[in-house]
């Protein structure tokens, strides 16, 4: 009889307790939280890592203030709202601030993130794998690459919008996706400044529009061969003042470069290297 | 008598969170309204100006803004990052001093600055909103200057230095919203949707290869758009200069037009002196 009421009084309480009957989609990170929380809005976690591993499959990381919330790496969809001041720092040599290594449908929006590799970090994001990711109000900045896109798979769609790639000591955006195939990446809105090579497509298709690739000390935008860009409304200036030979703003080194015919294109060592863009129509 | 295994576990736990607690390298460094600079610039126990934590925070650090408030003026001397998230002010009444000090005297050879979001006002009295003597690449992000004598001042002395300003408000100011005084002919800066509005003077170049994309230069007393001298040439795409006493003045040097500009209702829309103003094509 005592043994059934203290059964039951065991099981009411272990219910009421923290089972939540579906694990909480929304998790929260601050820079007053710990670790050792379990990522509520009220017991926020500390860092990203934990919040990701504490979150469901395609749940969210919700940024309650500005702060550093450390490295990731993300293995299955998720969106991480930062709002303009959740940040990343990654000073160590041949590091990497996030890392994408998810699912081949799945879906991966990060939102808002200051990444900041103290000018040692090696990359600020790398994509390896993944359905779609969404790279959207960013700053990348002072890591050896800024964003590389290199997934394995054809299924692996990238969206950079407004975002600034800046400041990285050999590349701001490096589209190279390694496995075939022609995956799409889009280019909206973003400045790559300040980088040895502002944007180096070297496979795949990209689409870039309305965006700022300017003081980059070897080439704007790099082609490679194999690869086609479709660039719109940009501009495309101050770059290639190194000496080296091809530099330049455009530098069509293989592929092609498909121009719309409403991009400034201007104030380069050289405005298009070696020979001209190839006109398309808008319809 | 504790058993040595749990002796041996306290002593570690001990060790950890004595370790925890250093950090290991302050690269990141908070302000907060409600900050003190007697504090080491963390998360929980924030300063309270920017100059104390820039003088805390290691060369290519980053400064970051809690709440909004003002911070105080700031002398740089080294690369750093500021992100203020919009919310973080300056207010500079002193009519010899400067909100934003970037100067010539840097202690380091990597000087790549970010001022992200930042809200500065002179109240009518301060001398220059950023005056930038030095620096290996500057980029103004998301900012209002306003109320000084001079928004932005650019004048480094070196060649290769990087300029960019973008998404970025000067207004109000006596004398000029941005004035660029650039090392030599070549030097590049690109000023991609700013608005100079209702300054005495809204763009000037002296000197230096800058790019004009997007903006909008309205309502300044004397000129929109100018260039000062012989080694100044402007390349102007997709912009408004309208409202101002003259849209552009060309007292010598070159505006090359991509001649998509809505150039209107000003006292006098263009003014060639001794200049020039082309138009070129986008490619």
């Amino acid at each position: 009889m005592r043994t059934t009421a203290l059964l039951v009084a065991a099981l009411a309480s272990l219910l009421s307790h923290a089972l939540p009957a579906q694990a909480q989609i929304r998790v929260f990170v601050s820079g007053s939280g710990s670790d050792s929380n379990p990522c509520t809005f009220a017991s926020p976690c500390r860092s990203f890592q934990q919040a990701f591993n504490t979150a469901p499959v395609n749940g969210e990381i919700d940024v309650l203030d500005p702060a550093g919330y450390g490295a990731l790496t993300i293995t299955h969809g998720i969106s991480i709202q930062a709002h303009g001041f959740g940040g990343i720092t990654q000073a160590a040599i041949n590091a990497t601030a996030i890392n994408v290594s998810a699912g081949t449908s799945d879906a991966i929006t990060l939102n808002g993130l200051l990444i900041d590799g103290a000018g040692t970090g090696e990359y600020g994001i790398v994509i390896n794998s993944g359905g779609s990711v969404q790279i959207l109000n960013c700053v990348i900045r002072n890591f050896e690459l800024g964003i590389l896109d290199q997934p394995t798979t054809e299924s692996a769609n990238l969206l950079i919008a407004d975002t600034v790639a800046s400041d990285n000591s050999a590349t701001g955006i490096m589209i190279d996706p390694m496995g075939g195939g022609t995956p799409v990446a889009t280019l909206s809105r973003i400045t790559a400044n300040n980088n040895p090579y502002g944007v180096r497509d070297v496979a795949g298709t990209v689409m870039i529009a309305n965006s700022v690739l300017s003081n980059n000390s070897y080439s704007g935008l790099f082609n490679y061969t194999g690869t086609t860009t479709w660039l719109a409304k940009s501009v495309i200036s101050g770059n290639g003042y190194d000496g080296e030979p091809g530099a330049s703003g455009v530098y069509v080194y293989g592929g092609q470069v498909n121009s719309y015919g409403d991009n400034a294109i201007n104030g380069n060592a050289t405005d298009i290297y070696p020979g001209s863009l190839t006109k398309v129509s808008t319809e | 008598m504790l058993k040595t295994s749990t002796l041996l576990a306290l002593v570690i736990t001990a060790l950890a969170n004595f370790l925890c607690a250093l950090p290991a390298h302050a690269q990141r460094v908070f302000v907060s309204g409600s900050g003190s600079d007697a504090n080491p610039c963390t998360f929980t126990q924030p300063c309270r100006s920017f100059q104390q934590a820039f003088d805390t925070a290691p060369d290519n650090g980053e400064i970051d803004v809690l709440d909004p408030a003002g911070y105080g003026p700031l002398t740089i001397t080294h690369g750093i990052s500021i992100q203020a998230h919009g919310f973080g002010g300056i207010t500079q009444t002193s009519s010899s001093a400067n909100a934003i000090t970037i100067t010539s005297t840097f202690t380091a050879n990597n000087g790549d600055i970010s001022l992200n979001g930042l809200l500065m006002d002179g109240a009518g009295t301060g001398q220059y909103g950023i005056l930038i003597e030095a620096g290996a690449s500057i980029q103004i992000l998301n900012c209002v200057v306003r109320h000084f004598a001079d928004g932005i001042e650019y004048e480094p002395p070196n060649s290769s230095s990087n300029f960019l300003v973008s998404n970025t408000i000067a207004s109000d100011n006596t004398h000029a919203g941005i004035y660029i005084q650039a090392a030599n002919s070549a030097t590049g800066a690109t000023l991609s949707e700013i608005a100079a509005n209702n300054n005495g003077l809204g763009v000037i170049v002296q000197n230096g290869s800058v790019t004009v994309k997007d903006s909008v230069l309205s309502d300044n007393g004397g000129f929109g758009l100018a260039t000062l001298g012989s080694d100044a040439t402007i390349w102007l795409a997709n912009s408004v200069i309208s409202g101002n006493g003259t849209g552009v003045a060309l007292l010598t040097g070159t505006v090359n037009s991509y001649g998509d500009n809505d150039i209107n209702s000003n006292g006098t829309d263009l003014n060639t002196t001794s200049g020039t103003f082309a138009t070129v094509s986008t490619e």
